[in-house]
């Protein structure tokens, strides 16, 4: 296995109407081959900046970025605009959460995915709508003729979502930025689109980075996972040893909030307070304030991402002073 | 809970002020005209009316600063009573659009029904005639005046007013806190003046503004044309078109109205669009990131506190 | 579509009717006598007035005078000026040619000029270029025509003589030379608003979803402006942009007064002060048909242009 993509040390500063921002703070990640990498966190904790800031897709006079974003070979960041516009859409493809949104409402559904064909390759009209024809039948679009002459507003929510699953798939990409893919869809067809996309990476041995809050998601569809929190990754690790063994004391609070079917008339589990405001600049943990068990260190010293429980599995690495098994006698104590 | 809140100064109390460099320039500029305009009486060297008939269209300086006009009287004297009339006028056609568009608006706003849709159809008749032509045949009718201008162009600013309060209340009035103040038994008035009214102010605020800036070039336009003020009260407008007959002779004689008619005109502008990203944070600027910094270290020098 | 149309000119010809009562009656508010403006301060026997009383149906009551100033709408006949006594009709067919060839090059100048410098600002937001533009318009915005016009009238007299700054050529080439000047100044404040406008709109299209789509799809820059947000926000501009052009209805009255154009315009300025009640009252009635009209044919346009209306169903949310 080797690393596709490698985020080393990564910040990221926004300017914005209130302030500057600092949702990104030092992350480190890195994305195998033909792996599903799940992006796990509460809502703003970074993880869609993150996904942006890979593509470059942030205005450039509002951002300041520090650290490297290694893809085959070049880091991004370093890259000029012109070179990141034949990086996106043909090395890296980008689903967005809102396919309302995020589709042209008067562009031809066909014409849109066909641009893609036409500016990466050069392709003819023709031949663009031919494979753009195939695209459409493969990601499940009926038939494929008469729709690629629609408008996105004939088409349904769960549909154009499909359509952006093929834009971003269309130049055969190793790998696939997944940004809530699911969140603004129905719960019944979440299921088919994450299924299409499962089929899709397999087929096409594509690298994915998922980004979602939802563990459900993460567990059915992914090989890593990497938990997110105040612009940190708090843990990273194969799916089932984090699911199963969180070290970090925020996994392990988030992944005890999931509402699960045995847990029937129990209370459910939450974490109180709220993630600290991206403006704050603090020493030390970001989740000390709301943690469980905290000593000194958590509110002076930030955690590292550090390998600290081989026997919970290889390649799982948590930032925590207090992890989860330091505490393990007293906790099956009582 | 230990957050460390105060080391990091957001932009709010930095940039957010209402007081950026262009809004202070223009409310320089907005307070020496009025200054001029208020104190003509004291400070302008001559009489409104004081002829000089040996002195006719004389060049600036020699006791004019300005020069002098077809009949000898001080430009700069007339251009501060001008003023007077100009502003004094462009206020009245605001006051004029606010006194019918604010209670129409709120009322068909909060009431709709068939008074609102009847109402939307004069609105609608108004709306149908080109800007300033419904004033026209207002003063063609009512006779020249500085008056009947000023009544006619407060009529032709009040559909866009109204429809403005109108949507805005509409907005407010599905609002939680009206239907829970409904359900206490408010009365009616008390809900749209204690409650939604002020919720409304900005944005009418900024409305009011702009229409002020153009107030002053319709009026001016009215007065242009010899619909508006009468000789020999002057305003800015019919100064410049009395300077259009010596332009070839002296060109400053219609020049200094108009470039004052531009500085009033523009400030204004300024101004309003200073109120609007004030009152709309999301419309402010941001500023560079050196900027930012410098800030940022002002801020360290000040507090010693910031990293 | 065709319902929409003809419910819009049904409801069309009230608002016109309501406007036409508004009009006539408007002018006539406070009496004035009709002689004293035909008369031009000549005395005149009693013989004459009564003749010209019912030369120009003065001596009827003022609903039937409505009635035939109507009907004449209807039959192209406007009735008779009291300044010029001269048939309506026939003082329009003299000056309707040169207000429609001002209006028409203004027209160009808004669309070849203010739409292209506005999509040049919102591209390169809060740059050099884009200050500086931002800060012409507002001047342009803030300086009435007529003295936009006064000023174009000094550069072009005193400095640079190259276009006449009075009156109207003979042919259309030498019109064109003729009317650069009065155009320019017509279309200076309506040009800065169309920029403004412009900007706005494509600054708001620049940040939405589907623009974000197409950068990530790796379209180029150019290909994001001028394919995708340009397309989007050319329903709004050229709307907005096309009710300007009949606003310059108005304006028109100031800059052919400050040019000495015989137009419609200053012959509207003309007989509101004059008291030229058969005057003044065609030309505001046309000036709001050819509104309304344009108005219509605007909204009707864009129907034709969003397919979300063209092909029925969709919603009319932003585009």
């Amino acid at each position: 296995m080797s690393a596709l993509l490698e985020i080393s040390g990564l910040s990221v500063e926004i300017m914005t109407t209130r302030g500057l921002i600092n949702p990104v703070r030092e992350v480190d990640l890195t994305i195998e081959k033909g792996m599903a990498h799940g992006l796990v966190g509460e809502s703003g904790c970074g993880k869609s900046v993150t996904a942006r800031t890979i593509l470059g897709l942030h205005e450039r006079r509002l951002v300041r970025v520090k650290g490297k974003v290694m893809f085959e070979g070049k880091d991004l960041l370093s890259l000029s605009e012109k070179e990141m516009e034949k990086i996106r859409g043909r090395r890296i493809g980008m689903i967005f959460q809102d396919p309302v949104a995020a589709l042209n409402p008067l562009f031809k559904i066909g014409d849109q995915i066909a641009e893609v064909f036409t500016r990466h390759f050069g392709d003819s009209r023709a031949a663009a709508k031919k494979k753009t024809l195939e695209l459409l039948e493969r990601v499940g679009i009926m038939p494929a003729e008469a729709r690629y002459n629609q408008y996105p507003f004939e088409f349904s929510g769960g549909m154009l979502q499909r359509v952006v699953i093929a834009i971003a798939i269309a130049a055969g990409p190793p790998l696939v930025i997944a940004d809530e893919p699911t969140t603004a869809l129905d719960v019944t067809i979440q299921a088919q689109i994450l299924d299409l996309l499962q089929e899709l990476q397999r087929e096409l041995g594509l690298a994915i980075l998922l980004i979602t809050h939802n563990f459900g998601i993460v567990s059915e569809m992914c090989d890593v996972v990497s938990v997110m929190y105040a612009g940190m990754i708090m843990e990273t690790g194969n799916k089932n040893d984090v699911l199963l063994n969180p070290l970090n004391r925020y996994s392990k609070a988030l992944i005890d909030s999931i509402p699960s079917r045995g847990a029937a008339g129990q209370a459910m589990r939450t974490i109180p307070g709220t993630p600290p405001e991206l403006f704050d600049h603090y020493e030390g943990c970001p989740f000390a304030p709301r943690c469980e068990t905290t000593m000194g260190i958590c509110r002076s010293k930030r955690p590292q991402l550090e390998a600290l429980a081989p026997a919970y599995g290889e390649r799982h690495f948590a930032a925590c002073h207090l992890p989860t098994f330091t505490f393990e006698k007293e906790a099956i104590g009582d | 809970m230990k957050r460390d809140r105060a080391s990091k100064p957001s932009l709010n109390n930095k940039t957010g002020v209402f007081f950026t460099v262009p809004v202070m320039v223009s409310m320089a500029i907005l307070t020496i005209i009025l200054f001029c305009c208020l104190f003509a009486p004291l400070i302008s060297p001559y009489e409104f009316q004081e002829q000089d008939l040996t002195n006719v269209l004389g060049k600036p300086g020699d006791g004019h600063l300005l020069g002098t006009d077809q009949v000898g009287r001080d430009v700069m004297t007339r251009l501060f009573y001008g003023g007077r009339t100009t502003i004094a006028g462009t206020l009245a056609i605001v006051l004029v659009s606010i006194a019918i568009g604010l209670p129409f608006g709120l009322l068909c706003g909060y009431h709709g029904g068939l008074f609102d849709s009847a109402f939307m159809r004069v609105c609608d008749i108004i709306l149908a005639f080109p800007p300033l032509i419904l004033a026209f045949v207002l003063v063609s009718g009512f006779g020249r005046s500085m008056s009947n201008a000023v009544i006619a162009l407060g009529i032709v600013y009040v559909p866009m007013l109204a429809r403005l309060v109108r949507s805005l209340v509409m907005v407010e009035k599905n609002k939680t806190y009206v239907a829970a103040l409904d359900s206490m038994c408010y009365p009616n008035w008390r809900i749209v003046f204690v409650h939604i009214l002020p919720n409304c102010v900005p944005s009418i605020i900024v409305q009011l503004t702009l229409d002020v800036a153009y107030a002053v070039l319709d009026l001016a336009g009215m007065s242009f044309l010899g619909f508006g003020v009468q000789p020999p009260t002057a305003d800015w407008g019919n100064m410049l078109n009395e300077g259009r007959t010596y332009f070839a002779q002296m060109p400053l004689l219609a020049m200094a109205p108009g470039i004052c008619i531009i500085l009033l005109s523009v400030s204004v502008n300024i101004f309003s669009d200073g109120l609007y990203r004030y009152l709309e944070p999301r419309q402010r600027k941001l500023p560079t990131f050196k900027k930012f910094d410098r800030m940022m270290r002002r801020g360290v020098e000040r507090k010693g506190e910031f990293r | 579509m065709t319902r929409y149309v003809t419910g819009r000119l049904a409801q069309m010809v009230i608002v016109l009717f309501i406007v036409s009562l508004l009009i006539f009656f408007g002018v006539r508010i406070t009496p004035t006598d009709p002689i004293a403006s035909i008369a031009k301060g000549k005395q005149m026997s009693a013989e004459t007035i009564a003749a010209l009383k019912a030369e120009y149906y003065l001596d009827r009551p003022l609903t039937e005078q409505y009635a035939i100033w109507m009907k004449g709408m209807i039959l192209g006949d406007l009735g008779k000026s009291y300044q010029y006594r001269e048939r309506v009709t026939v003082l329009l067919a003299g000056r309707i040619g040169t207000s429609v060839q001002l209006v028409f090059m203004s027209s160009i100048l808004i669309f070849l000029l203010g739409i292209p410098l506005g999509i040049i600002s919102a591209s390169r937001k809060n740059t050099m270029t884009d200050q500086s533009l931002t800060i012409a318009s507002l001047v342009l915005v803030s300086s009435p025509s007529f003295f936009t016009g006064m000023i174009l009238m000094l550069l072009f007299t005193l400095v640079i003589p190259i276009f006449p700054t009075f009156g109207i050529g003979s042919g259309f080439v030498d019109n064109i030379r003729y009317l650069a000047l009065p155009a320019i100044s017509l279309a200076a404040v309506l040009l800065a608003l169309t920029m403004r406008m412009t900007r706005s709109n494509m600054v708001e299209q620049l940040s939405s979803g589907y623009v974000q789509m197409a950068t990530a799809k790796g379209l180029t820059r150019r290909q994001v402006v001028y394919k995708h947000a340009l397309r989007n926000s050319s329903i709004p501009i050229l709307t907005v942009s096309s009710l300007q052009i009949a606003g310059m209805l108005s304006g028109s009255v100031m800059v052919e007064t400050v040019f000495a154009l015989n137009g419609i315009g200053s012959l509207l300025a003309s007989s509101v002060n004059k008291g030229d009640y058969p005057v003044t009252q065609s030309i505001t009635l046309m000036m709001v048909v050819v509104f309304m009209t344009f108005n219509l044919i605007v909204d009707i346009m864009y129907g034709v242009i969003d397919p979300r209306i063209r092909l029925g169903g969709g919603r009319k949310h932003e585009a």
